[in-house]
């Protein structure tokens, strides 16, 4: 009914078909979800057309957030312009110390 | 006779020996007093020269602030007419784009409304953004202004103060007042109420980043503003758009 194998281990007709068989299934699996994949892209290209209007929104709102970026960056420096002035303002104030006369 | 005129110019003699050097001692005391209270009092020059020099590097940087606004303030502008101009190349791109999707005559004359639309409310939301800008400059121009000046104006006080100080010991010295350490005592205690006085004045200003929150605060809201028309006029022209390609 089996034949022996060097290693010792007798294996019948069906097994080779079982193994046949699960072989076939772990192929077909890795196709299919490669499949399902490139479907995912096919339809992530189809939902995003350029005529889309999320599109002109998406570049209206980044047009606006990127000229309101550029008045708080020079916020940012405006609130610290003072502080050369203030520097050597408070520098007068050490002027002289009065303990040495 | 002879004995008691002997006795009178004996004692006047040892009276003479005794106080004529205490005397000269103490007009010699206060003859160095008064010289050390005039070079006291003559110190005034060096510190003059002090008070000149750091607030000729603090008017400098007042100098130096002004422009160095008007530099950046012009770098910024250079850095916003550019970023417009690279949104108007993306909303034309948009635009060229869409007409390639499109195949009606409808269609296109749609498109060709919501494009002159959607640039006359860019136009417009910039020019209200570039009003308040200018308010905001404007604004925090008069605060700069009104900061520097106010700062000037206390280191004069605290020279004017210092000076005083330094004139009532010269005063006081030329007054030839018994008592010269009093006199010193008064310098010292008139100097150290200027300079704190001034220290007092400068840490309870109000700092300059502080000074501008309300001016920002108020620019940020004239932009809410022009957003928030924009947008309402954005969406109301893609509406129209969508009723003549409703797959948009």
């Amino acid at each position: 009914m089996g034949r022996k194998q060097d290693s010792g281990v007798v294996r019948r007709p069906v097994e080779y078909v079982l193994l046949a068989v699960a072989l076939l299934l772990i192929i077909f699996l890795v196709w299919m979800i490669r499949e399902l994949r490139r479907q995912e892209a096919r339809e992530a290209v189809r939902v995003q057309p350029v005529s889309d209007s999320t599109d002109i929104s998406s570049i209206v709102e980044r047009s606006i957030d990127a000229e309101e970026h550029i008045d708080a960056t020079y916020d940012a420096w405006e609130e610290k312009s003072s502080s050369a002035v203030d520097s050597a303002a408070d520098d007068v104030g050490g002027v002289y110390d009065e303990s040495s006369y | 006779m002879m004995n008691r005129r002997i006795k009178i110019i004996a004692v006047f003699s040892l009276l003479l020996t005794v106080l004529l050097p205490q005397a000269i001692t103490a007009q010699s005391i206060q003859d160095r007093e008064h010289t050390v209270c005039e070079q006291r009092a003559g110190r005034f020059a060096q510190l003059e020269e002090a008070f000149t020099t750091k607030t000729s590097t603090m008017n400098e940087r007042i100098a130096n602030a002004r422009t160095t606004v008007d530099i950046r303030r012009q770098e910024i502008d250079e850095v916003i007419l550019q970023t417009q101009t690279e949104s108007n190349e993306q909303y034309k791109a948009w635009y060229s784009s869409y007409l390639e999707k499109i195949d009606s005559e409808v269609q296109t004359q749609a498109a060709g409304v919501f494009y002159e639309q959607l640039l006359e409310l860019v136009k417009t939301r910039q020019q209200a953004v570039q009003q308040a800008r200018i308010a905001f400059r404007t604004r925090v121009d008069e605060i700069r202004q009104d900061r520097f000046t106010a700062i000037k104006q206390q280191t004069q006080e605290f020279r004017a103060a210092s000076e005083s100080s330094f004139a009532q010991l010269s005063r006081d010295c030329n007054a030839r007042q018994k008592d010269n350490t009093a006199a010193r005592s008064k310098f010292i205690e008139d100097l150290r109420a200027a300079r704190l006085g001034y220290g007092q004045t400068r840490r309870s200003y109000t700092s300059y980043k502080d000074q501008i929150q309300e001016a920002i605060a108020t620019r940020k809201t004239a932009y809410q503003e022009a957003r928030k028309n924009f947008e309402q006029g954005f969406q109301s022209a893609l509406s129209t758009l969508r009723q003549a390609d409703p797959n948009l």
